[in-house]
């Protein structure tokens, strides 16, 4: 049943939906009249009818619906005898809605014209394009040139800027002013990958703007899909298998047996038959990677400890037992043929007998003269003071004199030797030499001749002069491993002579520590590591003795092939790591291992003001 | 449905439930707000048409003043029969002390609406309490007065429940322009100043 079918309800009558106004008496909540309200919103209902002229009189035009003709009828002047007073039409409630609208409209074009404000009129707290703090470490570059110091349209009036809205705008040259990548620097990941290389822009990744403390360099999972395709929900599945020989590819620039270390230096009753050994220093070695390796200042690589440290108690006799001969009386030194030129075949030949007569004759006469001149000729010169660093010019004057009258030279007193490690007589063979004895590790005088023969521009320079074959001779005499003056070569050989191909370049010769291969990529931190599972247990649960490898065999090579290398270690699988970095453990994200940037740095610009 | 995935696609957008700068700020906070009066305006519209339907009876919203109206004219109308009839005012007495303020206008809107039963229980305390001072025709015209005012009180839920589902319009539809125009704003900036 309908309540609209109830008495009192005329369902002929309009309810005038579309109308603007209802009637006042609403309001009041009294019975509405049937005329309702106007169309300009006026009331209607202040007389029941407007009577009609008929036959000389008035007629009533009330409808049936209303009560039909009234009893009275209209009066004499033709008006209604139902005079009510007026009421006050209300809006109806989708005049309001729409009413209040166009207000909501109108007070946010207000708002938004207001406080849009550019200028430094109005307080950053109340500014609608203020859209947050910059970061900490941004905030100091925008000082000079405001927010155009990355926005270059923001000072644009508003056409400028709904035409920018529609044209791409070049944010990354903002931040370029300051950062440097390696090129291409808006390229993906800075560099030029053969498969395919895509423009990226900085705000593809970081977002600025998001207050003090905020971290530019938290970004999610979700960026790195935006162009990784490859669907990546998990590090153990996911993710692509380790190399091969991970993490140890390449050997480092020391050479260093681990398994020998380990299992036989180190361990009794070897250490005993040995001179200079620690006994407290080997059982530690033997059982903790730390006794070597330095964990306070583990990054990437946990470097091992200085030479004096960890070494010097067993090599350094080895060092000082291993004499540098330069010259000899009655033959040729691979250096004194180097400095003369001879090449080995011609050794014995007469002439090459007299040039070296003449050479010794010189040095009695003048022996810093005949240096000089000798190492003038062969372009030289700047690096002479420090190959015969300590050498007494008397002392090799002398001996010079004596050979050339084919006498013997008694050598230098042994203090002598001692404080400059130069020395000139009979050795250890019986024969007349001129030779040095190295005073420790990193002694300068060696360094100096093996850092002179491996200088590739200097080596251009003398090959103009020396065939290369007497280079060669002089260099392997000097890195020999087994014989090599000082043993500089037993440990050092693979970081001066291999040139490895690491990443875009090949290494160049070095006495340091070179470690592994260069990804630049990926970083990892050693001190977490160790941190968490303690010093005595993090290396070994990851880093595994191989006993069994074969170490030593690409250092045996002629010609060695990177190839193969193997380390002491097995190599470390992915299904390691993820022991611990998977769900509901250790975090296992893309950003957590890689880097997205290849050498990122800060233009000079940026150093300056940084200063 | 819709506006509650545009949550989720929301916090997808900005990254964080709560923006930084002002003008953000305030477009998340009409953004919420719609959503919010959105997902209110569901459940009114889910909620109260199936209640209004089992009432069984329907009405137009912009009728009701005049449909009171007419009740309470039928109800003065059997008032004056009544005190004609038995020459007694009790009833009319009643009436103009305490029914009459029932019938002026929906009474218990917001008990209506969360589905109460006060309406009934003042129409019954009402009428009960002053039948053992009637007798029996005054008795009938109490009935017919009752039938009245259950009726009216099914009016009332029904301006209750319609009532609340047209003033929900002037939530959301306001707050949705506003979200409309700053969101636009936004756009613009968005494309002159970060892409």
């Amino acid at each position: 049943m309908s309540i609209d079918q109830e008495p009192g309800h005329n369902p002929d009558r309009y309810e005038r939906p579309l109308s603007s106004h209802v009637c006042g008496r609403n309001v009041f909540w009294q019975k509405t009249c049937w005329q309702g309200p106007e169309a300009n919103g006026k009331c209607g209902g202040a007389v029941s009818c407007i009577p009609i002229e008929q036959n000389g009189g008035y007629k009533c035009t009330r409808p049936k619906g209303a009560g039909g003709s009234c009893s009275q009828g209209p009066l004499p002047d033709g008006s209604c005898a139902h005079i009510k007073p007026p009421c006050v039409p209300k809006p109806r409630a989708r005049v309001l809605r729409r009413r209040l609208g166009l207000l909501v409209v109108i007070i946010s074009l207000a708002l938004i014209g207001a406080l849009s404000n550019k200028s430094a009129n109005i307080s950053s707290s109340v500014n609608m394009l203020e859209p947050g703090d910059l970061s900490d470490i941004h905030t100091g570059f925008t000082q000079d040139k405001g927010c155009e110091s990355c926005h270059l349209n923001h000072n644009d009036s508003l056409a400028g800027w709904i035409k920018t809205a529609f044209t791409k705008q070049e944010l990354s040259s903002g931040c370029l002013k300051c950062h440097s990548f390696n090129e291409p620097e808006i390229g993906s990941h800075n560099f030029s990958f053969t498969s395919s290389s895509e423009q990226t822009e900085c705000v593809s990744c970081h977002s600025e703007h998001k207050g003090k403390k905020s971290s530019l360099t938290d970004v999610s999972q979700a960026t790195c899909s935006n162009c990784h395709k490859t669907k990546f929900d998990n590090f153990v599945e996911d993710h692509p298998d380790f190399p091969k020989k991970y993490p140890s590819e390449i050997p480092s620039s020391i050479y260093f047996d681990h398994s020998k270390h380990i299992s036989e230096y180190f361990v009794e009753p070897n250490w005993q038959n040995k001179k200079n050994t620690d006994k407290k220093f080997s059982e530690l070695a033997s059982k903790n990677c730390t006794a070597c390796h330095e964990i306070e200042t583990a990054s990437r690589e946990v470097k091992p400890k200085p030479f004096a440290q960890i070494c010097a108690n067993c090599h350094q006799s080895q060092i000082r037992s291993r004499e540098f001969i330069v010259m000899a009386a009655e033959s040729f030194t691979p250096v004194s043929a180097l400095l003369l030129g001879v090449v080995e075949d011609d050794e014995e030949e007469d002439e090459s007998i007299e040039d070296y007569q003449q050479f010794l004759r010189a040095l009695s006469d003048d022996s810093e003269e005949a240096l000089l001149a000798l190492a003038e000729e062969l372009e030289i010169a700047d690096s002479l003071p420090f190959l015969i660093k300590g050498l007494n010019p008397l002392l090799l004057k002398n001996a010079a004199e004596d050979w050339v009258k084919a006498d013997e030279f008694m050598g230098n007193e042994e203090g002598e030797i001692e404080r400059f490690g130069w020395l000139a007589g009979e050795d250890g063979d019986g024969d007349q030499t001129l030779r040095y004895r190295a005073s420790g590790h990193a002694d300068p005088v060696l360094r100096s001749w093996i850092e002179l023969l491996l200088d590739d521009e200097q080596m251009a320079l003398l090959q103009e002069n020396v065939d290369s074959e007497i280079i060669e001779r002089a260099r392997d005499y000097l890195l020999d491993p087994r014989e090599g003056p000082g043993a500089c070569g037993k440990c050092h050989g693979p970081g001066l002579m291999d040139r490895i191909q690491l990443a875009e370049d090949v290494s160049p010769p070095t006495w340091l520590y070179r470690g592994q291969v260069e990804r630049h990529f990926s970083k990892y931190a050693h001190g977490p590591h160790i941190k968490f599972l303690g010093p005595e247990q993090s290396c070994q649960s990851c880093h595994k003795l191989d006993i069994s490898s074969d170490y030593t065999a690409y250092f045996k090579m002629e010609n060695r092939n990177i190839d193969s290398f193997v380390s002491n270690f097995s190599a470390i699988s992915k299904e390691k790591c993820a022991e611990c970095h998977q769900p509901e453990k250790v975090r296992e994200d893309c950003v957590m291992c890689h880097n997205y940037h290849f050498n990122p740095g800060h233009r000079e610009t940026v150093q300056v003001r940084e200063e | 449905m819709a506006g509650t995935t545009g949550l989720f696609i929301y916090w997808l957008h900005t990254g964080s439930i709560w923006p930084q700068g002002l003008y953000e700020k305030i477009l998340g906070l009409l953004f919420y707000m719609v959503t919010l009066s959105g997902i209110i305006g569901v459940m009114f519209q889910r909620v109260f048409p199936k209640r209004l339907a089992d009432t069984g009876s329907e009405v137009i919203y912009e009728r009701i003043v005049d449909v009171i109206a007419a009740i309470r004219e039928k109800n003065e109308a059997a008032i004056l029969r009544c005190t004609d009839e038995t020459g007694k005012d009790t009833l009319a007495r009643h009436y103009v002390e305490t029914l009459d303020w029932f019938f002026l206008q929906p009474r218990f809107s917001f008990n209506h609406l969360w589905g109460g039963r006060k309406g009934t229980s003042w129409i019954e305390h009402h009428f009960t309490v002053v039948r053992r001072y009637l007798n029996k025709t005054e008795c009938d015209y109490l009935d017919e007065l009752r039938n009245y005012a259950l009726k009216k009180n099914q009016i009332d839920f029904h301006y209750a429940a319609q009532g609340i589902l047209k003033f929900w319009l002037f939530v959301h539809i306001p707050l949705a322009l506003a979200m409309l125009i700053f969101s636009l704003w936004h756009l613009l900036l968005v494309n002159v100043y970060a892409l």
